[in-house]
C-alpha cells in the first residue's frame, strides 16, 4: 500500500537516508526503530510531504506521493511534542482539518466528539490546550490527526515526553486506536521496547540504512546485523572464525557452520536459518560473531559438555530483573567474555562461583564481524 | 497575591519622581494652559475662559484631525504589511544572518530623522535618482523626457512616514516570532490548510500580539507628527502636529497650542482603549 523505493536524501551531501526500499501493507501497524539521528525522522517527514527526497519514489495505493504537496497528502502526523494549536481550544484544534476543507458545521460537531471518544476525552472540547496534562494533551493531538481519516497515520515519538506508567498505558490505547480504525500507522521511535510492544512489523535503521524489516521477534531472535542485534535487546558475542559450513539440501534450507574460538581451542556450530543465509556469506576463514540472547544460553553448576556448546565461566553479578535473574558470567579462558544469561529467580548464585554455560547448536545466529 | 508584592521598593523612586516631573507636571501645565488666553504678542493671559475648546471643535480643525487619523492609520497598516513579512524572515532566518538583518533594521535609529527625511527628499526629487534612471530610460526610448514629480506628494509623504516608523513595527512583531513554534505551521500543512489558511488561522492570529503592539508604536507617534509632512508633503497636508507646533512656535499662542495637544493626548488615550477593549485583535491576549 505505502511502498519506498531507493528512497534516497542528502542535506549538503550528507546522506540522512540510503536508498531506503520498504512497502508496509494496508491496516498494518509499521515502527521505524533507530537511534537519534539514524534517518528515521527524515524518512517520516519525507512521506509528510515537509523534505523532498534527493531521489527514489514514493508510492501510495500506487500514485506518487511525492508531487502532491503536504495539505493534500492522505497522511497525518501525530508530532513529537504534540505542536497543538495554542490560541484554539480542544474542540478548535481537533475540527482544525475538518475546517479548513470546509467541511459542514453539523458534520465538524459529530466527527470531533466521534473522535474525541475515541480517545477517551468526551467532555474536554472547551478546554484550553494549554492547560492540559502531557498524556491529554497527546490524546488532542492523535484525535486532531485521526479526524481526517488519513490513509497513513504518522506518528513521531509519539510517546516519548510521556513518563513510564503513562507510556505503557498510551501503548494500549495506541494499539486498541489502530485495530478500531484499521488504518496504518507508522510509528517512529528511538524505543525498542515500543517497537517490539507495538507494531506488526520493524525496521531497524542505522546511519541512514534500513538494516533489517521484520517482525518483532524475527528482529529479536534473528538478528540480521551486528547493529541490529546489539540496539535490540542484549546478549553474548563470541568471536571467531569459520572452519566449516554446510548448506543443507532440505527446505528451509539451513546453514550450518563451525566457528573455531582460536584462544579457546574449540570449536562451536551454528545453524544459521536467516532467509539470506548462503554459503558465500559464511566462507571458510571470515571472522564472525556468533550472538546468543541471554535466555538462549542455559546455565548449570555440574558440566554437561555432552550438550553440545559448553563453556566454563565464573559468575561476576546476578542482578534481579522482575520474573527473571539477568547473570553476568566471564569466561575462564581466553578473552574473559562476558556473558549474559537469564536464569530463573530461584537459582541463587553468588559472585565468583564457577557455573557451566551451553546452548544448543540450532540457537543463536552468526552475524559477520565487520 | 501575596501582600508584599502590592507595596513598590525604594529603588523605583527615582522612576516615580522623573515621570512626575517630567510626565504628569507638563500635563497638568498643558490642562492649566488650556484654560487662559493668548496675550497681544503672545504669552499667556491668565483669565480663565473656554474659548480655546470651542476654536479647537471648528471644522477647520477637525477636517486636520481626520487627515492626521488617516495618515497615521495607513502609516500603521502599511507599516504591518511590510513589517510582517520581514520579522518573519528575520525569526526563520539563522543566527548569523538574523543578527545582521536585526542590525539593518536598527542602523536608521543611529542617524537624526531629519537627516533621513532629507535623504528620502532627495531621492524623490525631480533630479534625484530615480528620476534619473527614469530620465536616462525614457532617453533610450527616445521619448520626451518629463521628470516623475514623485517629491513634494502623498506618496514622499507616504515613504517618509513608512520608512521612519517601520522599525517600531517590525521589532515589536519580530520579539513575538522568534518565540514562535514554527512547527504549528507545519502541523497546520499536514491537517490540509493551504498556504492562505496556514497565515490567517496560525501565523497571523499567533502573531497578532505583536503586531498591535506595532500598531500603537506606529499610530501613536504618527498621529502627532510634524516634521516629516513639513519637510516631505510639500505644502499641500497640514496635519494635527504642524498645528500645534505652529501655535507654539510661530503663532505664539501656547494656550491654543496646549488645548489642541490636550485634546489629542485624550484622543489617542481613548482610542488605544477602545483598541484594547475590542475583540478584533484580541485572539491571543
Amino acid at each position: 500500500m505505502l511502498e519506498l523505493k531507493k528512497l534516497r536524501k542528502e542535506f549538503d551531501s550528507v546522506v540522512a537516508l540510503s536508498d531506503a526500499n520498504l512497502s508496509i501493507g494496508e491496516g498494518e501497524f509499521f515502527a521505524l526503530l533507530g537511534p537519534s539521528g539514524c534517518g528515521k525522522t527524515t524518512l517520516l517527514r519525507i512521506i509528510a510531504g515537509f523534505e523532498q527526497p534527493t531521489q527514489g519514489e514514493l508510492l501510495l495505493d500506487g500514485r506518487n506521493l511525492l508531487n502532491i504537496p503536504a495539505h493534500e497528502r492522505p497522511v497525518n502526523l501525530v508530532f513529537q511534542r504534540y505542536a497543538l494549536f495554542p490560541h484554539l481550544n480542544v474542540f478548535e484544534n481537533v475540527a482544525f482539518g475538518l475546517r479548513v476543507s470546509k467541511v459542514a458545521e453539523r458534520e465538524i460537531r459529530s466527527r470531533v466528539s466521534e473522535a474525541l471518544d475515541l480517545v477517551r476525552l468526551a467532555g474536554f472540547e472547551a478546554r484550553s490546550v494549554q492547560n492540559l496534562s502531557g498524556g491529554q494533551s497527546q490524546r488532542v493531538a492523535l484525535a486532531r490527526a485521526i479526524i481526517r481519516k488519513p490513509k497513513v497515520l504518522l506518528l513521531d515519538e509519539p510517546l516519548s515526553a510521556l513518563d513510564l506508567k503513562l507510556r505503557q498505558e498510551m501503548q494500549v490505547e495506541l494499539r486498541s486506536l489502530q485495530r478500531k480504525l484499521g488504518s496504518t500507522f507508522l510509528l517512529v521511535t528511538h524505543d525498542q521496547d515500543e517497537a517490539l510492544t507495538l507494531a506488526d512489523r520493524v525496521a531497524v535503521m542505522n546511519l541512514g540504512v534500513i538494516e533489517q524489516v521484520g517482525t518483532p521477534k524475527e528482529v529479536y531472535q534473528n538478528p540480521a546485523t551486528l547493529f541490529v542485534s546489539k540496539f535490540i535487546g542484549s546478549g553474548t558475542f563470541l568471536p571467531g572464525k569459520v572452519v566449516a559450513s554446510q548448506l543443507s539440501d532440505r527446505e528451509p534450507r539451513a546453514l550450518s557452520i563451525q566457528v573455531a574460538r582460536r584462544e579457546l581451542n574449540q570449536s562451536v556450530s551454528v545453524a544459521v536459518d536467516q532467509p539470506a543465509a548462503t554459503s558465500d556469506q559464511f566462507k571458510i576463514g571470515d571472522k564472525v560473531q556468533i550472538f546468543l540472547r541471554p535466555e538462549e544460553v542455559k546455565l548449570s553448576v555440574s558440566d554437561q559438555s555432552s550438550a553440545g556448546n559448553t563453556v566454563k565461566a565464573r559468575v561476576f553479578d546476578c542482578i534481579f530483573h522482575g520474573s527473571q535473574n539477568l547473570v553476568y558470567c566471564d569466561e575462564l579462558l581466553g578473552e574473559k567474555t562476558r556473558w549474559i544469561v537469564s536464569v530463573s529467580t530461584d537459582v541463587k548464585l553468588l559472585p565468583g562461583q564457577e557455573v557451566f554455560l551451553s546452548w544448543a547448536e540450532s540457537q543463536g545466529v552468526a552475524l559477520g564481524a565487520n | 497575591m501575596e501582600q508584599i508584592s502590592r507595596k513598590p521598593p525604594l529603588s523605583t523612586l527615582p522612576l516615580l519622581l522623573w515621570l512626575v516631573f517630567f510626565l504628569v507636571v507638563p500635563c497638568c501645565l498643558v490642562l492649566l494652559l488650556s484654560f487662559f488666553r493668548r496675550g497681544v504678542y503672545g504669552g499667556v493671559v491668565y483669565d480663565f475662559t473656554f474659548d480655546n475648546y470651542l476654536r479647537a471643535f471648528d471644522f477647520l480643525y477637525l477636517r486636520v484631525a481626520f487627515n492626521s487619523v488617516v495618515m497615521a492609520l495607513v502609516t500603521a497598516v502599511s507599516c504591518a504589511v511590510i513589517g510582517f513579512p520581514m520579522a518573519y524572515v528575520m525569526a526563520v532566518a539563522s543566527k548569523k544572518v538574523r543578527a545582521w538583518l536585526l542590525l539593518l533594521v536598527v542602523i536608521p535609529f543611529w542617524t537624526n530623522f531629519v537627516v533621513r527625511a532629507h535623504a528620502v527628499k532627495s531621492i524623490l526629487s525631480d533630479s534625484g535618482p530615480i528620476n534619473q534612471v527614469w530620465e536616462f530610460c525614457m532617453g533610450l526610448l527616445g521619448s520626451a523626457v518629463t521628470p516623475l514629480y514623485l517629491g513634494d506628494s502623498l506618496l514622499s509623504l507616504w515613504v517618509g512616514m513608512v520608512s521612519t516608523y517601520l522599525p517600531f513595527m517590525v521589532i515589536p512583531i519580530y520579539v513575538v516570532l522568534e518565540k514562535f513554534d514554527f512547527q504549528l505551521l507545519e502541523a497546520a500543512r499536514d491537517l490540509g490548510a493551504k498556504p492562505l489558511d496556514v497565515l490567517l488561522r496560525i501565523l497571523l492570529p499567533l502573531g497578532a500580539s505583536g503586531i498591535r503592539t506595532g500598531f500603537i508604536f506606529v499610530f501613536t507617534p504618527a498621529l502627532g507628527e510634524f516634521v516629516i509632512p513639513d519637510m516631505l508633503g510639500g505644502s499641500k497636508i497640514l496635519m494635527i502636529g504642524n498645528v500645534i507646533s505652529d501655535q507654539f512656535l510661530k503663532t505664539r499662542d501656547w494656550p491654543f497650542g496646549s488645548t489642541i495637544a490636550l485634546i489629542l493626548i485624550v484622543a489617542v488615550l481613548f482610542s488605544g482603549y477602545l483598541f484594547r477593549k475590542s475583540g478584533v485583535m484580541n485572539a491571543t491576549a
